[in-house]
C-alpha cells in the first residue's frame, strides 16, 4: 500500500477544487483586476461601507462579550457551585448551539413584537423599543444564540480544573484571587479564547439575523456581500467586499488553530472537587442558571406557543394548507416539498461528508508524512473562512458562463452546505484518531493486514461514535443553512431555512412558524442522539 | 384566430408556461387569471406554472440572475422606473400586443414606445391612512414634508426602494418635488435629508408593498399610515360599502402633483415558450381581464372605455385631477441617474442619527475591565 495514500484523498481534493477553490480563486481574480481605485474608493472613501465595515466589528466584539460574559458564569456555576438538576440544565443550555439561527430568529421577534408581552412592558415605562434597524436587538439575539457556545466549551474546562492545585494553594492560605490567577485563568485561558474565537467568528459572519432585523441601516459584510451582489448585481463591489472578510476569516482561524495547538492535552482527567459548595451557593447557582436557561429558551418557547396557538385559531383549510401545494405560487413549491428538500439536502451532504471522512481516515492510516498531513488538515479547515453567501456569489460568478444553474442549483447547495460541514466533521474525527494507539495499526501490518482491515478492525470500532456524531452534526448543520441556500435556491429546492427568510415577513401566519417548530424539532432530536452517542465536541 | 384553434396550436407546440409576478397580483378579493387563461388558451391549468414574489423588484433580481437561462416566459408588474434596470441587462424582448392600440396611448409611450413592456394598469403614489387611527392629515395643502413633522413620521410605514417598486416611485416622487441638480432643479428641501430626517424620525422600512400591508392592518404595530396608491382606499369601499380611509397626494397651491406608476408585462428574453407567452399578454389586455384590475388590482385599467364601479370613483382621487410629476425627471436623467440616487438613499438612510461605531465599545467592555479588576484584587478565603 506504500504511496498510495494520495488516492484516498482525490475525492476530496477534486471536490474542494472544483467547489471551493476554483470559485473562489476566480473571485479573486476577478476582484483583482478590478482597477485600484476601485478598491481604495470603497475602502476609504464609502461612507456606507466604512459604516458597515464598523458595525459588523462592533457587534461582533459586545455580541461575543455578552456571551462570553453570561456563558463563562453560568458555566462557572454548574460546575463549582454544582447547581441541582445539572444533568437536565447542562444540556438544555447547550441545545440552541444545534438549533438553526432562523428559527431562533422567528421566537426573538415573536417576542419582542408589538403587543407581545415583552413591548407591553418596555411602552409601559415609556420605552417605544422596537427590534428592526436597532442594533442592540441584533446583538442581544447573536447573544441569545452563542450563550450555548461558552457554556459548552467552558464546562468542559471548569470541570476538569485541576483541584490539586486548588488544595496547595489553600494550605498555603492562598486567596480566591490567587486560585484565579494561578490556576483557573491559566486552565482555562485556552479554551476561553477558543470559545472567543468561535463566537467571534459566527457574529462577524452573522447574515440572516443582520439581513432581517438590520433592515437597510445596520448590515453586516455578508449582508451586504449579499445586497451588492443579488439586488445591486454590482458584482466588482461584492467581490471586493468577500475578499476583505475572506482575509479577516481566514486570521481569525489561523488564530484559532495557533490556540488549539497550544490547547494539546491540557484537557485531561477530571475534577474531583473535594471543596463542596454550600446549600446557599447551589441554590442560587440553581436559579441563576435556571434564569438563563429561560433567557435562551424563550425564543424557542415563544416559536412552540405560538404554533399552538395559531394552530389553534385556524380553520381545517388553513391546517390542510400547511402540506399541501396551497403556498406554491409563496414557495415555488409545496410546503411538502419544502420539507423533502431539507432533508435530502441534509442526508446527502452528510453522507458525502461521511464518506470523505472514512477516505481521510483511510488516507491517515498509510500516510508517512506529517507535513502533507498539517497542509491537508488546513485545506479542509479553510471553508470554514468563507461564508455562505460568499460561496453563493463564487458559484453564480464562475460557474454561471458555462453552466445551467438553475438546471444544477441542487448540486450547488449540496456543495455549499458540504463545504459548511466538513470542516467540522473531519476535524470531529481527526481529533479521535489522535488517540488511536498506533501500535496497534503496526501489529496489525506486520500481519500484513490491508488497509481496509485495518480500517474495518481497529480504526472504524474505535472512531465509530466519532463517525456517528460527525454525521448527526454535519446534518444539523444542513437544515439550519441559510446563507448559501437563500442566495441559490430557487422555487423547486426551497428548504425550510429559506422559506422560513421568505415568508418571514408574515411570521405571524402558521407556515413560517410551523417551519421554525419543525427546525427546533430536528435540533432537539439530532442533539439528544448526538448526546446519548458521546459528548459534542465544538471545533472549527 | 380562435381561442380554441390558437389552443389546440399551443398544445402541440408548449409544455408549459412560467409566469413571474408579485404576490398580489389581481390577489384580493381575487380573479384566477391562470385559470381563466388557461380556458381561454384551451390548455391544461397545470401547464402553467405561476411564481410569485414578494415584490416587483425581487422579480426583476431573480430574472436578471436567470438571464443567461431563463425560467421565465412571461414576466408581469415591471413599471416605469424597473424597466430602467430590465433595460440595462436585456432581460425582456419587444412584443407589439394585439390590442395595443386600444390601451390608453400615453401609457403604451410612457413605459415602453418600443414594446418591451405592454402596459395592463396605472395608478398614482399616494400616502394611505386610516382616518379612524390617524386623522391629522389635511389633504389641501399636504406636502411631503408634513410626513417628518413630530407625530406623523412615527406612524408611516414606507417600503425600500432598493427592492421595492413602490419604495422606488416614493423615492421619485420626493426627487421631482423637492429637486436634485441632475433635474436643474432644486428647492429648501434636500430630497436626501429628507430621507434622513424620515429615518431618524422612526418611520419603518419594509422591503415591499405587500409587507407594509400587513403592517398597516395590524393595529398593535401602531402604523397607520403607509405608502400606496390613491386607489388604496376603493378596496374598503367596495368590498365592505364604507370605508375609514383615505389617500393624499402633494398639494401645491390647490393642484394635486403625484408620481405615476405604469405596470407592464412582457416577454423575458430566451424564453422557452414565446408563443403562449405573446397569447397570454393579448389575452391580459383584453376587456376579460381589464374589467377585472380596479376591483381585485385596485388600480386603473391601461385599456381605454373600461367603466369603473361608482365605489371606486367616488372613494378615490380622480386620477385626471392629479399633475403627473414624471414629466419633471426626463427618461434619460432617470436612465442615468437611478442607480446613483438609489446609493445616495441608502447612504442617507444609513448614516442618520448617527452610526453604531467603536464607541459603542467603551461602556462595555471598560464596564468588564472594571469588573474583572474588582474580582482579581477581591480579598476572599475559602
Amino acid at each position: 500500500m506504500k504511496g498510495s495514500s494520495w488516492f484516498f484523498l482525490i475525492p476530496m481534493m477534486l471536490f474542494l477544487v472544483l467547489f471551493y477553490w476554483l470559485p473562489l480563486g476566480n473571485m479573486l481574480a476577478f476582484s483583482l483586476s478590478l482597477p485600484l481605485n476601485k478598491w481604495v474608493e470603497l475602502t476609504l472613501g464609502s461612507q456606507l461601507f466604512i459604516q458597515f465595515f464598523q458595525f459588523t466589528f462592533t457587534q461582533a466584539i459586545l455580541s461575543t462579550l455578552f456571551s462570553a460574559v453570561i456563558g463563562t458564569t453560568t458555566a462557572y456555576l454548574i460546575a463549582n457551585w454544582k447547581s441541582y438538576f445539572m444533568r437536565i440544565l447542562s444540556p438544555a443550555l447547550t441545545v440552541p448551539f444545534l438549533l438553526p439561527p432562523i428559527s431562533i430568529l422567528i421566537g426573538f421577534v415573536i417576542i419582542f413584537e408589538p403587543g407581545g408581552v415583552i413591548s407591553g412592558a418596555f411602552n409601559l415605562f415609556g420605552f417605544n423599543f422596537s427590534i428592526f434597524s436597532n442594533p442592540w436587538a441584533i446583538i442581544l439575539a447573536h447573544t441569545l444564540y452563542n450563550i450555548s457556545v461558552y457554556v459548552k466549551i467552558m464546562l468542559t474546562y471548569f470541570n476538569t480544573e485541576p483541584e490539586g492545585m486548588n488544595l496547595i494553594l489553600e494550605s498555603f492560605d492562598g486567596r480566591w484571587s490567587d486560585r484565579l490567577r494561578y490556576v483557573l485563568l491559566p486552565h482555562i485561558k485556552t479554551g476561553f479564547l477558543s470559545a472567543t474565537l468561535l463566537v467571534f467568528l459566527y457574529s462577524f459572519n452573522s447574515f440572516a439575523i443582520v439581513l432581517l432585523l438590520g433592515e437597510v441601516k445596520y448590515q453586516t459584510l455578508e449582508v451586504m456581500i449579499y445586497t451588492q451582489t443579488r439586488v445591486r448585481f454590482d458584482f466588482a463591489t461584492g467581490s471586493i467586499i468577500a475578499m476583505l472578510q475572506l482575509v479577516f476569516n481566514i486570521l481569525i482561524i489561523w488564530l484559532y488553530l495557533q490556540l488549539e495547538n497550544r490547547q494539546k492535552n491540557k484537557i485531561s482527567g477530571s475534577s474531583f472537587h473535594i471543596t463542596s459548595p454550600n446549600n446557599l451557593k447551589r441554590v442560587s447557582s440553581t436559579i441563576f442558571t435556571i434564569l438563563i436557561t429561560l433567557f435562551t429558551w424563550t425564543p424557542i418557547l415563544a416559536t412552540f406557543y405560538q404554533f399552538t396557538r395559531l394552530f389553534e385559531q385556524a380553520n381545517p383549510v388553513l391546517k390542510e394548507k400547511l402540506i399541501s401545494g396551497s403556498y406554491e405560487n409563496l414557495l415555488g413549491t409545496s410546503p411538502m416539498q419544502v420539507l423533502i428538500n431539507t432533508l435530502f439536502f441534509a442526508i446527502a451532504s452528510a453522507t458525502v461528508t461521511l464518506l470523505f471522512s472514512v477516505l481521510y481516515i483511510l488516507y491517515l492510516q498509510t500516510n508517512k508524512h506529517p507535513r502533507f498531513q498539517k497542509i491537508i488538515n488546513l485545506t479542509t479547515i479553510l471553508p470554514i473562512a468563507t461564508s455562505g453567501v460568499t460561496l453563493g456569489f463564487g458559484f453564480i460568478l464562475f460557474y454561471s458562463p458555462y453552466i445551467d444553474l438553475n438546471s444544477y442549483v441542487w448540486v450547488f447547495i449540496i456543495s455549499a452546505h458540504l463545504l459548511a460541514e466538513l470542516p467540522f466533521v473531519i476535524r470531529i474525527i481527526a481529533s479521535s484518531w489522535e488517540y488511536i494507539d498506533t501500535k496497534f495499526m503496526i501489529v496489525a501490518r506486520t500481519l500484513d493486514a490491508s488497509n481496509w482491515e485495518i480500517f474495518r478492525w481497529i480504526s472504524f470500532p474505535i472512531l465509530r461514535k466519532s463517525f456517528a456524531v460527525g454525521f448527526i452534526f454535519a446534518l444539523a448543520i444542513s437544515i439550519g443553512e441559510f446563507g448559501s441556500t437563500y442566495y441559490l435556491v430557487t422555487g423547486r429546492w426551497m428548504t425550510v431555512a429559506a422559506a422560513i427568510g421568505r415568508l418571514f415577513s408574515s411570521r405571524t401566519a402558521l407556515l413560517p412558524v410551523f417551519y421554525a417548530s419543525i427546525l427546533s424539532i430536528l435540533g432537539f432530536v439530532l442533539f439528544f442522539v448526538a448526546e446519548q452517542t458521546t459528548s459534542i465536541e465544538l471545533k472549527v | 384566430m380562435s381561442a380554441s384553434t390558437n389552443g389546440l396550436n399551443l398544445q402541440q407546440n408548449t409544455s408549459k408556461l412560467t409566469i413571474y409576478t408579485y404576490d398580489s397580483l389581481l390577489a384580493d378579493p381575487g380573479y384566477d387569471f391562470v385559470g381563466n387563461f388557461s380556458v381561454h388558451a384551451n390548455i391544461p391549468r397545470n401547464d402553467i406554472k405561476l411564481v410569485k414574489f414578494s415584490d416587483a423588484g425581487s422579480m426583476l433580481s431573480r430574472v436578471i440572475a436567470e438571464r443567461n437561462n431563463p425560467i421565465a416566459d412571461v414576466i408581469i408588474g415591471l413599471d416605469n422606473v424597473l424597466i430602467h434596470k430590465a433595460r440595462q441587462f436585456d432581460v425582456l424582448q419587444p412584443y407589439l400586443a394585439n390590442g395595443t392600440n386600444k390601451l390608453r396611448s400615453s401609457l403604451v409611450n410612457e413605459l415602453a414606445p418600443d414594446h418591451l413592456l405592454t402596459p395592463y394598469d396605472y395608478g398614482v403614489f399616494a400616502i394611505w391612512y386610516d382616518t379612524a387611527r390617524y386623522n391629522g392629515i389635511s389633504a389641501n395643502n399636504f406636502t411631503l414634508t408634513d410626513l417628518i413633522k413630530a407625530g406623523v413620521s412615527d406612524k408611516l410605514i414606507i417600503e425600500n426602494p432598493l427592492i421595492s417598486s413602490v419604495g422606488s416611485g416614493f423615492l421619485l416622487w420626493a426627487i421631482s418635488e423637492f429637486g436634485d441638480n441632475a433635474l436643474n432643479f432644486t428647492t429648501s428641501t434636500n430630497w436626501r435629508t429628507y430621507f434622513s430626517q424620515l429615518q431618524s424620525r422612526n418611520v419603518r422600512l419594509v422591503p415591499s408593498w405587500g409587507d407594509a400591508l400587513n403592517l398597516f392592518f395590524t393595529p398593535e404595530e401602531h402604523r397607520p399610515m403607509m405608502v400606496s396608491y390613491t386607489t388604496s382606499p376603493a378596496y374598503g369601499a367596495c368590498l365592505y360599502g364604507g370605508d375609514t380611509t383615505k389617500a393624499v397626494v402633494s398639494n401645491h397651491n390647490g393642484t394635486k402633483q403625484g408620481w405615476f406608476q405604469i405596470e407592464g408585462l412582457g416577454i423575458a428574453k430566451g424564453a422557452a415558450h414565446p408563443q403562449l407567452a405573446k397569447t397570454f399578454i393579448d389575452w391580459f389586455i383584453s376587456p376579460e381581464l381589464q374589467t377585472q384590475i380596479s376591483t381585485n388590482q385596485w388600480m386603473y385599467p391601461a385599456l381605454n372605455n373600461i367603466s369603473l364601479p361608482s365605489c371606486f370613483t367616488n372613494s378615490t382621487i380622480p386620477a385626471s385631477s392629479i399633475q403627473s410629476l414624471n414629466s419633471r425627471i426626463p427618461t434619460k436623467v432617470l436612465n442615468s441617474s437611478l442607480e446613483g440616487w438609489k446609493s445616495d438613499w441608502e447612504k442617507a438612510w444609513a448614516t442618520s442619527g448617527g452610526a453604531f461605531l467603536y464607541s459603542n465599545l467603551l461602556l462595555p467592555l471598560g464596564l468588564t475591565l472594571f469588573v474583572t479588576v474588582i474580582i482579581l484584587r477581591k480579598r476572599r478565603k475559602y
